[in-house]
């Protein structure tokens, strides 16, 4: 009688235990994937900021360009005021309006030779960056979630606790939508 | 396979810890001979100056690896420079999910190189100059993202306790061999062998300990790297450059090759890192 009983007790502490433990990395990796998920939120506040600094900045030496510069800070204010999608597809869509620009200043000495211009084209490029890390490591440790969710143990758990799969960012389905948007 | 490594890794740290515990060891030992051989003032002076020496490696380990190395903390007037290395670092600190950006400091050497250290919630990364010079943006990340990814799994901060002490061994070998080396008191003779066996032991071990937990991390940073960067070829490219520039002066002490990407000095018995052609051979293999 009394090893039956060890060995319930045994048993239950055991599974109590591997409980405890599977939860825990549930919710650290949920808890990654949200500061991810703000992090990409970051990057894009942050790339909206230095938009108009660089309008300024162009402006000034490369009067040609005033239409792109329109549709630059257009797609800024989709950016700070739009909603989760638009705002990704406006961001994927700043992306190429930028990297024509870019293009087109090779036709502006002076401006190619700015030292602030210089600044703030490295700036954009790394907020770009940024913005695709921070997807990419939102989306790995939605990855492993998500595994986790499904494999065996772990998704005993997961179903009693209904907790459910996060969703993937998919970088850019809505920007092929839009790709044909020349300039 | 990866997950393999990582097992084998925890092994060696293991292996590590015992090996610093004899670091430590061998410290207490030293001072006991010293007062054994020399006369008891010098025996309090040594004893003094290892107590000193383990409190600054207690409390500021950090800053201790960047003077041995000689490295500086990358400064704001250095503008371009700065502004493309910050913003590489912070990209990889972003993509590797790190909670803080590690300093970033740099050693004037024409040498493509970087380390890695870090002490709690502290970390700092180096690189070279030369790295600054002969890489492009996509191959720097490359070997940012490396030397983040020993941060991220905590390979550098025994690392560079392991160095500071080995250091301390070998410096204190140093010590006795200066200043008794024109000494005309009795057993300075004595003496003499015990600095000297103190400074080959101290290099010994930091060698030893070394191959014991390097090799595999290595391996995994650089799996890591490309993981992070998601750039094979940029990364390849940078170990061709590492391995180009490998001829020119990196003046580090031989205690510290561990803590680098590639280590400085050549001569060493014990291979820290796995030969650079064998680490281009396995991250070409990558998927």
């Amino acid at each position: 009688m009394a090893d039956a009983l060890y060995i319930i007790v045994g048993g239950v502490g055991v599974v109590l235990v591997w409980g405890i433990a599977t939860y825990n990395k549930f919710i650290s990796l949920r808890e990654r994937s949200k500061n991810a998920w703000s992090q990409i939120d970051v990057q894009l506040k942050r790339r909206a900021d230095l938009i108009p600094n660089l309008v300024n900045t162009v402006k000034g030496y490369a009067q040609h360009e005033k239409s792109t510069l329109e549709r630059i800070a257009q797609l800024r204010s989709k950016i700070v005021e739009g909603e989760p999608g638009e705002r990704m597809a406006a961001n994927n869509l700043l992306s190429r309006t930028l990297k024509s620009l870019f293009a087109v200043v090779e036709n502006y000495p002076e401006l190619k030779a700015n030292k602030n211009f210089l600044a703030l084209q490295e700036e954009l490029a790394s907020t770009e960056n940024r913005v695709a890390y921070a997807r990419q490591a939102y989306n790995d440790v939605t990855y492993l979630y998500n595994t986790m969710l499904k494999s065996f143990p772990s998704n005993v758990l997961g179903n009693l606790l209904n907790l459910d799969p996060l969703p993937y960012i998919e970088a850019n389905k809505k920007e092929k939508e839009v790709v044909n948007v020349e300039l | 396979m990866v997950k393999e490594l990582f097992t084998e890794i925890r092994e060696n740290k293991r292996k590590a810890y015992i090996i610093l515990g004899a670091i430590m060891g061998i410290f207490l030992f030293f001072n006991y001979i010293v007062w054994r051989v020399a006369d008891g003032d010098i025996g309090v002076l040594f004893s003094g100056i290892t107590l000193l020496y383990m409190a600054i490696t207690y409390t500021k380990p950090m800053e201790m690896a960047t003077y041995f190395v000689g490295a500086k903390k990358v400064s704001d007037e250095d503008s371009l420079v700065s502004q493309k290395l910050n913003n590489i670092l912070e990209e990889m600190v972003i993509a590797g999910m790190l909670a803080k950006k590690p300093d970033l400091y740099i050693i004037e050497s024409g040498q493509v190189n970087a380390f890695a250290i870090s002490h709690g919630k502290k970390a700092a990364i180096g690189v070279t100059r030369g790295l600054v010079e002969k890489l492009n943006r996509e191959e720097i990340k490359g070997v940012i993202a490396h030397e983040v990814s020993h941060i991220m799994h905590g390979d550098s901060d025994l690392k560079l306790t392991a160095f500071v002490f080995a250091a301390g061994v070998y410096t204190l070998g140093w010590l006795i061999v200066r200043t008794r080396g024109g000494g005309r008191r009795k057993n300075s003779g004595g003496l003499i062998l015990v600095g000297l066996a103190a400074m080959t032991i101290g290099y010994l071990l930091a060698l030893l300990m070394s191959a014991f937990m390097s090799r595999k991390q290595e391996t995994a940073a650089d799996v890591e790297a490309v993981r992070l960067t998601r750039d094979r070829d940029a990364f390849i490219s940078a170990l061709k450059k590492v391995r180009d520039s490998s001829k020119e002066k990196l003046d580090v002490p031989g205690t510290a090759a561990s803590l680098f990407f590639s280590p400085p000095s050549i001569k060493s018995l014990f291979a820290t890192h796995p030969p650079i052609e064998e680490r281009i051979k396995l991250v070409e293999e990558l998927a």
